[in-house]
C-alpha cells in the first residue's frame, strides 16, 4: 500500500450503548500523520471489533482515560470535557493562576483533538462552546481570596456545580417540552439526539398517545437508534428514508429536534439534512421545535453553508455507503448488521472515490471517476425554527442572542 | 395552631377559613370566576390582585417561600375556576415574581450590612434555599411593589391612549373586528384628538359585538362602517391598517383574539396591510400553545340558531367558538401599555414580569 494511502480502517461508534443496529461514522487514519493510535479507541467496542493493530498504547495518556470514562457513562461529550478538565485542575501541578490556564488550554486542545478523531468533529461546536462557558463560569476573578490553593479549590467547585447543573439540564428540558406533545400528535424527528428522546419518554410517561417518525438519519443511522430508544419506551416509531421527509410532512404535527450547537442567530447546527426538513416543515407550516442545552450555545454567526466548515469538521471525505445500509432489509430496523469487522472496513479507490466497497455500488469502471461529498452538519437558519426548548426556559429564537450575551457576560 | 404552609385543594378552603374575612373574599371571586360574572380582562385583574393582598396581609408566614406557596395555592384554585381567563394566572405570576424580586432585593441589603465578603463567594448557592431565608421587610416591600403594579392596571388604557395620534394618521382607513374596549378607547381617544380618519368594524357574528362597537364609535364622531365577517377580504384593498383585539398575548408572540381575527390578519398578510395588536401588557401570557382549540371556549350555539329550529336540522351540528390563535407571524405589532413592541420582542416583556419557574403552579 502506497504509504499516502489511509491504512487504518474501522467503524467507532459515538455512543456507547447499542451498538447492534447502526455503524456510525467509519473513519480512516492515516498511519502516516497520525502514528499515536489511541484516539483510536472507543471504550464502546468490544475488543473483538477493534482493528488487530490498535493495540497501539491505548490508554497511556492520562487525560484520554479520564475523558474516555466519562464517556462511558453516558455523559455528554462536552460535558465529558469539562469533567476531564476539572480532573486536569486538582492534578495540576502548576502553583499559578497562569500555569493552570496553560495546562487547561493544552488539555482543552487535545480533547478537541481526539473528539474530532473520534466523531468526526460533529461535536465541536457544543465542545468549545461548553468548555469556554466553564471557563467564563469557573474562573471568575475573585479578589479577596488570599491564596492560589483556595482559588483553584474555588474554581473546582465552580466546575462541579456547573457539570451538575448542565447535567441536570436534560431532565429540566424534558418537563418543559413534554407539553408541547399532545394527544394523537405524530412527530417528525431526525437522526438521534438524546434531548429529543428525553422529552418524547417523559411525554409517553405522562399516558400521552402520540406516534413518532424518524428519518433514518443518513449515513450513519442514527435514526435507527433513536427509534429503537423510543421504542423501549413503549412509543409506536416509524422510520422513513431522510428523503421521504416531504412526502411525510403532510400528516406530520411538529417537528422536534436537538441541535450540535446553537448560534447566535438562534439558528442551529445540526446533523445533516435538518436545513432541509426545516424548509419542507415551513412550507407546511408545521412547527419546528429544537430541544437543545445552554452549554451548546456557541457565540458563532454563520451566514451560509460554508461558514460552517471554519467551526465544524465538516470531514466531507466520509463514505457515503457505510455498511449499514447493506444489513437493513425492507426499510425497517429489523435488520443487524451482518458479518465482522472486514464488512465494515471501506476502502477508499486510488481515484480518491469514497463509495466504498461493500455498498450498494460496487465500484465499476465509472465509480471510480466519481466524487462524492459528505458533510455532516448543516446550518438551519433561525427563521425555520419556531422555539427553542432549553434549560433557560423556553426561547424564541431572538432570545437567543440575549442569553448568549447573559452567558458571556 | 395552623401550619402556615398552605394545603392544596379541598383543604385550602379549609384552611383559610380560619380568616373569616379573605375566606369570604376567596368564595367570592372563586363563585363569579366559575359563573362568568366578572367581565373583561382588567377587572378580573383587579380583583385577583386584590384578593391575593388581602391573602398576603391576612395569613401566616414568614418566608417568601411560604408566601410563594401561599400565592400559588390560593391562585391554582383561582385559575382552576376559570381556565380560560388567563389573566388570572397572568396576575398571579406576576406576584410570585414580585415576591422573588423583593425577597433578592431585601437579601442583598442584609447581606451588604453584614459584610461583603460572605456574599460574593455564596453566589452560586442555590436560589430555592435562599427563598427559605427570612428577611425583614419584606412584606412591606411586596406591598408596596404589588401597588404600584395595581397603579400600572388602573393607567393601563390612559399609557395606550398617548399612543394614539403616533399609530392613526390622518385620513386613514382602519379596520378592527369585534369589540373590545382597549381598541375602543385607543380609537375614541384619537378622534378625541381631533385626528380625522375612518373605522371599518367586522360585526364579528354570531354575537355582533361589532355593531355596539360601531355605535360607540359612531358616537365619538368617527366615520364608521359596518360590514359582515366574510367581506373582510373584499374590503381589506382599501384598509391601511388592521387593529386587532387581543384576550391573551402568548409567549411565542401569537395572541388569541376574538374569533375571525385569525381571517382578518390572514387577509391583511396578502395585500401586505400592517396588522397591529393593541393591548395592555397585563395580557401577556406565559404560556404556549399551537393549537386552536387548546384556549378556544365554545359558546352556547343559540346565537346561530334558535333551539326550536334546530328540529328541522336533526343532523346538523352547530359550534359557536368564540377565539382564535393568530400566529406571531402575522403581527407586525402590539401596541402596549410599554409602548410598541415587535413580536420577537415579546420575549423579553416576559422574563421582565415572569420567572420561568413558576410557569406551572402546581
Amino acid at each position: 500500500m502506497p504509504a499516502h494511502m489511509p491504512s487504518v480502517l474501522f467503524a467507532y461508534s459515538y455512543h456507547s450503548d447499542a451498538l447492534s443496529y447502526s455503524l456510525p461514522c467509519t473513519i480512516y487514519f492515516d498511519t502516516a500523520n497520525a502514528p499515536v493510535m489511541e484516539a483510536a479507541l472507543e471504550p464502546s467496542i468490544p475488543p473483538s471489533n477493534l482493528p488487530s493493530h490498535s493495540s497501539a498504547p491505548s490508554s497511556d495518556d492520562p487525560l484520554l482515560s479520564v475523558f474516555r470514562s466519562h464517556l462511558e457513562k453516558n455523559v455528554p461529550v462536552p460535558i465529558a470535557g469539562v469533567q476531564t478538565l476539572l480532573h486536569v485542575m486538582s492534578s495540576s501541578r502548576a502553583v499559578t493562576i497562569m500555569g493552570i490556564q496553560n495546562d487547561l488550554k493544552a488539555a482543552t486542545s487535545e480533547l478537541i483533538e481526539y473528539e474530532r478523531r473520534i466523531s468526526g468533529g460533529r461535536a465541536s461546536i457544543s465542545f468549545r462552546a461548553c468548555v469556554e462557558l466553564f471557563f467564563r463560569y469557573a474562573t471568575r476573578k475573585n479578589d479577596d481570596v488570599p491564596d492560589f490553593e483556595t482559588l483553584n479549590k474555588l474554581f473546582i467547585a465552580r466546575g462541579h456545580h456547573f457539570v451538575a447543573n448542565a447535567l441536570k439540564s436534560r431532565l429540566g428540558i424534558a418537563e418543559l417540552g413534554h407539553s408541547f406533545v399532545q394527544d394523537g400528535m405524530m412527530i417528525l424527528t431526525h437522526g438521534r439526539s438524546e434531548v429529543v428522546t428525553g422529552v418524547l419518554i417523559r411525554a409517553a410517561q405522562s399516558n400521552k398517545n402520540f406516534t413518532v417518525m424518524v428519518t433514518e438519519g443518513r449515513p450513519e443511522g442514527s435514526g435507527f437508534k433513536a427509534a429503537e430508544r423510543l421504542t423501549e419506551a413503549g412509543i409506536p416509531v416509524t422510520v422513513i428514508l431522510d428523503s421521504a421527509a416531504a412526502y411525510f410532512m403532510e400528516r406530520v404535527d411538529i417537528v422536534l429536534l436537538g441541535a450540535e450547537g446553537v448560534v447566535e442567530s438562534g439558528g442551529i447546527v445540526n446533523k445533516i439534512g435538518t436545513c432541509q426538513l426545516a424548509m419542507v416543515a415551513k412550507l407546511y407550516n408545521k412547527p419546528l421545535y429544537v430541544a437543545a442545552e445552554s452549554y451548546k450555545f456557541a457565540r458563532l454567526y454563520p451566514l451560509t453553508q460554508a461558514d460552517l466548515e471554519d467551526n465544524v469538521d465538516n470531514d466531507v471525505e466520509k463514505p457515503l455507503f457505510p455498511p449499514l445500509l447493506t444489513g437493513i432489509e425492507g426499510g425497517t430496523a429489523t435488520g443487524k448488521v451482518e458479518e465482522g469487522e472486514g464488512r465494515h472496513r471501506q476502502e477508499r479507490g486510488s481515484s480518491g472515490n469514497l463509495l466504498g466497497k461493500n455498498t450498494i455500488f460496487d465500484s465499476g469502471p465509472g465509480v471510480a471517476a466519481m466524487t462524492t461529498k459528505n458533510p455532516s452538519c448543516d446550518y438551519t437558519p433561525a427563521q425555520y425554527i419556531s422555539l427553542l426548548f432549553t434549560d433557560l426556559g423556553i426561547l424564541t429564537p431572538a432570545a437567543v442572542s440575549d442569553e448568549l450575551i447573559k452567558l458571556y457576560q | 395552631m395552623k401550619s402556615s404552609v398552605a394545603p392544596s385543594g379541598k383543604d385550602l378552603d379549609a384552611w383559610l377559613s380560619t380568616w373569616p374575612h379573605v375566606h369570604g373574599q376567596y368564595r367570592s371571586l372563586i363563585t363569579s370566576l366559575q359563573r362568568r360574572k366578572v367581565a373583561g380582562s382588567l377587572p378580573c385583574a383587579k380583583m385577583t390582585i386584590e384578593l391575593l393582598k388581602a391573602v398576603m396581609g391576612t395569613c401566616r408566614w414568614t418566608t417568601a417561600a411560604e408566601l410563594m406557596s401561599v400565592v400559588k395555592r390560593v391562585g391554582k384554585a383561582l385559575v382552576d375556576a376559570q381556565p380560560l381567563q388567563l389573566v388570572v394566572g397572568n396576575v398571579v405570576r406576576r406576584i410570585l415574581f414580585i415576591i422573588r424580586e423583593e425577597h433578592k432585593n431585601k437579601l442583598r441589603e442584609v447581606r451588604a450590612r453584614e459584610g461583603g465578603a460572605t456574599a460574593s463567594l455564596s453566589d452560586d448557592g442555590e436560589a430555592g434555599n435562599e427563598l427559605e431565608a427570612s428577611v425583614p421587610g419584606l412584606r412591606t416591600g411586596v406591598m408596596e411593589a404589588i401597588g404600584e403594579l395595581q397603579l400600572e392596571l388602573d393607567n393601563v388604557y390612559n399609557e395606550i391612549c398617548e399612543l394614539a395620534l403616533e399609530h392613526i394618521h390622518a385620513n386613514e382607513v382602519i379596520l378592527t373586528v369585534g369589540r373590545s374596549k382597549t381598541v375602543e378607547t385607543f380609537l375614541r381617544e384619537a378622534a378625541e384628538r381631533r385626528r380625522a380618519f375612518e373605522v371599518i368594524v367586522a360585526e364579528s357574528a354570531p354575537d355582533i359585538a361589532g355593531r355596539e362597537m360601531a355605535k360607540s364609535l359612531a358616537a365619538a364622531g368617527i366615520e364608521t362602517t359596518v360590514i359582515s365577517d366574510s367581506a373582510v377580504y373584499a374590503i381589506m384593498a382599501r384598509v391601511n391598517q388592521v387593529l386587532l383585539p387581543c384576550r391573551a398575548l402568548i409567549a411565542n408572540g401569537g395572541l388569541i383574539a376574538p374569533c375571525g381575527g385569525h381571517m382578518a390578519a390572514l387577509a391583511a398578510k396578502e395585500l401586505s396591510v400592517p396588522v397591529v395588536c393593541v393591548t395592555g401588557l397585563f395580557k401577556l401570557s406565559p404560556v404556549y400553545r399551537h393549537d386552536q382549540d387548546a384556549f378556544n371556549d365554545l359558546r352556547s350555539p343559540s346565537a346561530l340558531i334558535e333551539y326550536a329550529d334546530t328540529q328541522l336540522l336533526p343532523e346538523a351540528d352547530f359550534l359557536n367558538p368564540a377565539y382564535d390563535y393568530v400566529p406571531p407571524e402575522l403581527v407586525d405589532l402590539y401596541i402596549t401599555n410599554t409602548g410598541g413592541h415587535q413580536t420577537f420582542y415579546l420575549y423579553r416583556l416576559l422574563g421582565e414580569y415572569y420567572h420561568h419557574d413558576d410557569s406551572s403552579l402546581d
